[in-house]
């Protein structure tokens, strides 16, 4: 059976490619990742969905229990 | 490319995405359809349920606004939960999608929570039901003060006012205020005033008075009303708070009997 043999071109594509996936997820996944790996992250963002749920239900409630002054 | 990106899916993460805004849960999921249809029915359970509260008889009306505010808060309740549930079980097999960003998360949020809901809010207050306070006593006995009321904004949307009808209108003399009286003259009908004039109401216009005239400043006062500015039917008493507290007798009277 003959040995395959990549050209350089084809390998420096690949390559190239592989990087460029790589850098793509990395990108994607630094931000995210780096805010969930701390335990206070993790506290502050669920404190901060809690926050903006109470909110909503707030929002919600207030969106027809705020009556308006009528003399 | 990015599809074969393996990760997973935390539970509180869903969770905390879904308190946020009903249906996020679902779009960190990967469920981008499923999360939009989540807050789609969340908006229409939220519209649909005041508009349709509306149709209801009068004594029922108070009913049905807690009842869409319930059914709502239940949308978004299990949203939430089926967000945690659908996580747990994803393991460490989930192909990142193209919009698992954190930026487009945030886009998605205020489109959704500021734009679709604050429109939805904001448009049955304007258009379909409206609540009012109370601070004044010329209405009384049938409305007192620190009464509470559901008013109606469709009302005259679908069908002309009547003689009788306690109704929420623009002020002529300000227009930022609101005042609240009973229609006493439709357009055409003569009025007999205190002083014994006679008094013909104008094409397009309405006689209001206050069912407490001594202390009531009304039509015999500003004139009569324009239809375009009466805003709203006053149905039924939500709640009630006098002197000595809360009034439990009026809570869910109804309004509008005949004069």
């Amino acid at each position: 059976m003959k040995k395959f043999e990549p050209s350089r071109d084809f390998v420096s594509r690949v390559m190239r490619d592989i990087h460029a996936y790589e850098k793509t997820q990395i990108g994607s996944t630094s931000i995210f990742a780096s805010l969930v790996s701390f335990r206070t992250m993790r506290l502050a963002m669920s404190a901060g969905g809690l926050l903006l749920g109470i909110a909503n239900l707030i929002r919600l409630y207030l969106s027809v229990f705020s009556p308006v002054l009528c003399r | 490319m990015q599809d074969n990106y393996k990760t997973e899916r935390k539970g509180w993460i869903a969770a905390v995405a879904g308190l946020t805004m009903p249906g996020m849960g679902q779009i960190y999921n990967g469920e981008l359809i499923k999360g939009l249809s989540i807050l789609t029915i969340y908006v229409m359970t939220f519209v649909t349920g005041l508009s349709l509260t509306v149709h209801l008889p009068d004594k029922y009306l108070m009913f049905g606004v807690f009842l869409t505010l319930a059914a709502t808060m239940a949308v978004y309740v299990i949203s939430i939960s089926e967000a945690y549930r659908k996580s747990a079980g994803t393991g460490a097999g989930y192909s990142l999608k193209q919009y698992n960003r954190w930026y487009i998360y945030v886009a998605i949020w205020m489109i959704g929570s500021l734009l679709v809901t604050g429109f939805a809010y904001s448009h049955t207050r304007e258009n379909v039901i409206q609540l009012f306070k109370i601070p004044a006593e010329g209405m009384q006995p049938e409305i007192m003060k620190g009464d509470r009321v559901i008013a109606d904004k469709t009302a005259y949307k679908r069908m002309p006012p009547h003689k009788g009808d306690i109704v929420i209108f623009v002020y002529p003399d300000d227009r930022s205020k609101y005042f609240i009286r009973r229609i006493a003259g439709l357009p055409g009908d003569n009025m007999q005033l205190a002083d014994g004039k006679q008094y013909t109401v104008p094409h397009g216009m309405v006689f209001v008075l206050g069912d407490d005239p001594g202390k009531s400043v009304d039509s015999r006062t500003f004139g009569p009303v324009s239809l375009r500015d009466m805003i709203a039917k006053v149905r039924q008493i939500y709640y009630s708070v006098g002197p000595d507290g809360v009034r439990w007798n009026r809570i869910g009277l109804t309004l509008n009997r005949p004069q």
